[in-house]
């Protein structure tokens, strides 16, 4: 499980978080929406200590950290609890597909060779890219990229999955593709925190919903509730500029 | 009469072979400044991209300095200045050979200084992020990522860089190292042929700096990563 508690960042004197709490099950599968600027993405990166928050308390799986005195090789051991799926895909260049996904494993989590290669086989194959293995992300298109880089963190197989806008780099009809992975990945068990604007994504595989606005969240809850019945202003009118929405109250 | 003496292709063919006698000391220079150049680039380059002060400000001197002034100069300076520190301290003067090694190894440590820190910097933040992200420590990130993804990059660079190196070793006839161009200078004053013997030297440094290209562009081929080019970096700037 996963458990944040008053996550704070700034950067500069520009304040993005300002004390966020989020908490999120083993095996549960958390979205967070809002506008942009109103700090998701900053809070997933903070989640895998990409960027090291000012303050809060940190709880991935057993081990518990204070952000404002962690020392450099705590907040190694607690990303080496997460995998990371970028919005532009994040693919080594200079690696093909497989050795991509293989990489933490064999260098971050020192498994054998022939395991590691097991294991990452196994992955690129749960995303339909195991005949691409040996391709470079330069000879592959978006929606594939992503799928390889959604194996990548699923091999690691970390407490959570942190995902931002994994979708939106992706052409309209790639989206579909890569959203049933995740469909898949949340059927079997996989902790993910998404940050997306998939809103019918969110209504449909979501256990908890989280809306983000100014830095703080200020809407939570079942993703009925918070997509169909929020309580807040700020939360009803980000919905009604959704174009989807018409789909998402219709679930 | 001098002027009225008919090109002699035979005397090139000779001089070809007395400048061959050179072309070990050639290389040897080539070679010594290159590698010690990019050793010195590589820790320069960092002190800059780390921006570690005091290290950073004298590299800025250095690499001045190197640009600012005519190669011929610098390699004066350390013939001739040099061996004042060193009588100082006691030491027997050194043969040339090694004044031209330090003084080339420093010409070309500044200019792999900014090919260091350019190819470095074109590795994407994305890049280490991602290596980050998958749990590798930052000396992992810089081994698996950053350097094969900055070596692709600077393989032109470095290939430029080492063809006008040779080509620059030339000037060390200036401090009486008999390399290439003093073996030339010296077999076409014995003849009084200067024309076939320098351009008996110029086909080997030609040959030389082809093989060099070649060599690169066979290199750069090699390090593609999958069919869509060389470095397709994507946002400048990752600093690691």
């Amino acid at each position: 499980m996963v458990a944040a508690t008053n996550i704070r960042k700034s950067f500069g004197d520009r304040e993005v978080l300002r004390g966020v709490d989020i908490s999120a099950e083993k095996g549960s599968t958390t979205v967070i929406l809002g506008p942009s600027g109103s700090g998701k993405t900053t809070l997933l990166r903070c989640l895998n200590l990409l960027e090291r928050p000012d303050g809060g308390i940190l709880r991935i799986g057993e081990q518990t950290v204070d952000m404002a005195k962690a020392t450099r090789r705590e907040l190694l051991a607690l990303r080496r609890k997460t995998g990371f799926v970028f919005q532009q895909y994040g693919l080594f260049h200079n690696m093909t597909a497989l050795q991509n996904v293989r990489l933490g494993l064999t260098d971050a989590q020192r498994l054998p060779r022939a395991e590691a290669d097991a294991r990452a086989r196994e992955c690129l194959a749960q995303v339909g890219m195991l005949d691409r293995a040996d391709a470079y992300p330069s000879e592959l298109s978006g929606g594939q990229k992503q799928r390889v880089g959604i194996a990548r963190a699923a091999a690691l197989r970390p407490e959570v999955i942190l995902m931002d806008e994994p979708t939106s780099a992706l052409d309209p009809e790639l989206v579909g593709g890569v959203l049933e992975i995740l469909r898949g990945l949340a059927q079997d068990g996989v902790t993910m925190i998404i940050v997306t604007h998939e809103l019918a994504f969110a209504a449909q595989a979501a256990d908890q919903v989280l809306f983000m606005d100014g830095g703080a969240v200020v809407e939570q809850g079942p993703p009925e509730q918070v997509l169909q019945n929020p309580r807040g202003e700020r939360m009803k009118q980000f919905l009604r500029r959704m174009p989807e929405m018409g789909f998402a109250a219709g679930i | 009469m001098l002027q009225n003496r008919q090109f002699d292709v035979s005397f090139v063919v000779r001089a070809a072979g007395e400048v061959l006698k050179g072309l070990p000391v050639t290389l040897l220079i080539t070679a010594v400044a290159f590698l010690a150049g990019l050793v010195i680039g590589f820790f320069c380059a960092q002190a800059r991209r780390r921006r570690i002060p005091v290290l950073r400000q004298l590299v800025a001197v250095y690499l001045s300095f190197v640009r600012g002034t005519p190669l011929l100069v610098q390699l004066y300076l350390v013939y001739f200045g040099l061996p004042l520190l060193l009588r100082r301290t006691g030491q027997p003067d050194l043969p040339g050979v090694l004044y031209a090694c330090i003084a080339f190894s420093l010409y070309s440590g500044a200019y792999l200084t900014s090919v260091v820190q350019s190819s470095m910097d074109a590795v994407g933040i994305d890049q280490i992020e991602a290596g980050v992200s998958v749990g590798l420590s930052r000396m992992q990130v810089l081994r698996r990522v950053v350097w094969p993804q900055a070596f692709c990059t600077a393989v032109p660079l470095l290939g430029n860089n080492l063809t006008s190196l040779l080509k620059g070793t030339s000037l060390a006839f200036a401090i009486s190292v008999m390399e290439m161009t003093s073996r030339a200078t010296v077999y076409g004053a014995s003849g009084l042929r200067f024309a076939e013997s320098y351009l008996a030297v110029s086909l080997v440094y030609l040959l030389l700096c082809v093989l060099v290209e070649k060599g690169c562009a066979a290199a750069g081929n090699r390090l593609r990563f999958g069919r869509g080019g060389g470095s397709p970096h994507g946002i400048q700037g990752g600093k690691m």
